[in-house]
């Protein structure tokens, strides 16, 4: 009696939640790869071709396949890294023992590799950074605070909770287009110590920005040590080069998050392709 | 309801994961490139700058290698891909631009409703025979007997068990079960808006020696995907879900590795 109740809530909660699917808004949050996209310097770029194409001169038959292959660095594009990407005194996080002699060029990572990392389904908030600051763009020379990012709350009036994603703006993506000033610039904006510090205090699970950095870059490097202290000492995984910017002009900022990394074992990362649904 | 309580829900659902890992050595079809990686930089080279360490990696994949969606334009018919009757795709496709029409970087985020048909279970079998052809009859069978409805526009999954053979790529790769062509057209008739399956090529040319690929790719713009992991879904009879796949937007591509989850509440 008690199970078929039971049933009977999860069809109809089942129902509800079906309805608000198809009547949610999605935003895609990942951007394209394609040849010469723009990439961080120290990765490799993208590069694609079909094996076969359609196209069968001597074939007198009404159907054709076509298939390609493509080489892709973990940290090329839309990706999250994976907690065993970064360590801090030779240990990644959660993992006791020396990384050095658990890696392998051919098999990656032993421990803290990407097919650890879980699908992420979580509650998402954005703090546009840029319209706290009355602009589009934050100039190329700001390091984003704790203070920027209290300051974001208020006045967008969302609150960051434990476990959720906190997706934080720039609005550099506007310069995608523009190659180096994008993948690898000299001078870029970026998240700072102190904000970090500020995550790790608010125990968010994820955190991202549309940056390839992620940290502020100066003289081409990043300051600071913004990977150190979410991912080895916090095991806080970060994503970049997120596209954030129709949830900014929407205002919406709070979200259900989905990623999905793909389980490239004993990968440092995986490119993503992730959504943020609004109902 | 609001997204708050969206949140609540699906942040309280029980995840199954439905995509496979990816390495070197990974069962593949010999038709498309093997998985290779390697990293590119290790922690014991970053080391010597300091207390901290990086490495990052690198890899080469197939479209479809491993767990994938295929794009629409992975198949056409009489030179045209789906949406585009208009043009000839002999004309729009390149070897480093991919396809300007039907690459997988169309294709939006999937996140529907999904069934799933468990058509060993409606034989009383773990895995279907090799020569087992999934048609009309075990489609309606199957839904028949998990007592499962069907909407246009969900996600129809359907398990052959073959996924058992995953570790033995000649075996994985060689004859296996699959849809048939009068399968695929019950499919379409349905007007499921994606479908996919755990075996590497989801079809069984049957009698019609008609694609089952073209049918629905070509003709009727379903995508399909494949090597999905439906193991754990069937043993805990999880028929209905919340589907979600992200396939990556590689321009121009004929398909795209994915990591679908299903959503159970």
């Amino acid at each position: 009696m008690r199970v078929g109740k039971q049933e009977q809530e999860r069809e109809m909660l089942s129902d509800s939640i079906n309805q608000m699917i198809k009547k949610g808004k999605i935003y895609d949050l990942g951007k394209e790869f394609f040849m010469g996209m723009p990439r961080y310097p120290t990765h490799p770029p993208f590069m694609f071709s079909l094996i076969r194409t359609h196209k069968k001169p001597s074939s007198s038959e009404d159907t054709s396949s076509a298939a390609c292959m493509f080489t892709v660095g973990g940290h090329t594009g839309t990706h999250i890294d994976a907690l065993g990407h970064k360590s801090k005194g030779g240990r990644v996080y959660g993992h006791g023992e020396e990384i050095y002699e658990r890696q392998s060029c051919p098999f990656g990572l032993e421990v803290g590799g990407i097919e650890e990392t879980p699908p992420i389904l979580r509650r998402g908030v954005l703090l546009d950074v840029p319209r706290l600051k009355g602009c589009d763009v934050l100039p190329s020379q700001f390091s984003i605070s704790d203070t920027d990012l209290e300051l974001a709350v208020s006045k967008q009036k969302v609150e960051v909770r434990e476990g959720d994603v906190l997706l934080v703006r720039t609005g550099w993506v506007k310069y995608w287009g523009e190659g180096e000033k994008f993948g690898g610039p000299p001078e870029a904006p970026g998240i700072g110590d102190s904000a970090c510090h500020w995550m790790v205090s608010k125990k968010v699970a994820y955190t991202g920005t549309d940056t390839t950095a992620f940290s502020q870059v100066k003289n081409g490097k990043p300051v600071g040590r913004t990977h150190a202290i979410l991912m080895a000492e916090n095991g806080i995984q970060i994503m970049e080069t997120l596209f954030l910017e129709d949830l900014a002009k929407d205002e919406a900022y709070e979200f259900l998050f989905i990623a999905l990394p793909l389980k490239i074992k004993g990968g440092t990362a995986s490119p993503i392709r992730p959504i943020a649904v609004v109902y | 309801m609001n997204t708050s309580e969206l949140l609540r829900y699906m942040t309280k659902a029980v995840t199954y994961d439905l995509g496979k890992e990816f390495f070197p050595g990974m069962t593949h079809n010999r038709a498309h490139p093997t998985f290779v990686f390697s990293l590119i930089s290790s922690h014991a080279e970053s080391a010597r700058e300091g207390s901290q360490s990086s490495a990052s990696c690198f890899f080469i994949l197939g479209g479809h290698t491993g767990t994938h969606i295929d794009a629409l334009g992975h198949y056409a018919e009489h030179g045209h891909v789906f949406g585009h009757p208009d043009q000839s795709i002999f004309d729009l496709e390149g070897y480093t631009t991919g396809l300007s029409v039907g690459g997988v970087e169309r294709t939006p985020p999937v996140l529907r409703r999904g069934v799933l048909l468990d058509i060993p279970r409606l034989h009383g079998c773990e895995v279907l025979p090799a020569n087992h052809e999934i048609g009309p009859k075990d489609l309606e069978g199957a839904l028949h007997r998990q007592k499962v409805t069907m909407n246009s526009g969900d996600v129809l999954l359907i398990r052959t068990g073959w996924m058992r053979h995953w570790e033995d790529q000649i075996k994985y790769c060689g004859i296996m079960p699959g849809v048939s062509h009068e399968g695929a057209q019950w499919i379409a008739n349905r007007k499921v808006a994606f479908t996919g399956t755990d075996t590497n090529s989801f079809e069984k040319i049957d009698r019609t020696k008609k694609q089952v690929h073209v049918v629905l790719l070509a003709r009727y713009g379903i995508q399909i995907m494949e090597c999905l992991y439906l193991e754990d879904l069937a043993r805990d009879a999880r028929w209905e879900f919340i589907f979600v796949a992200l396939p990556l937007r590689i321009r121009g591509a004929t398909g795209s590795p994915i990591r679908p989850i299903a959503i159970s509440l």
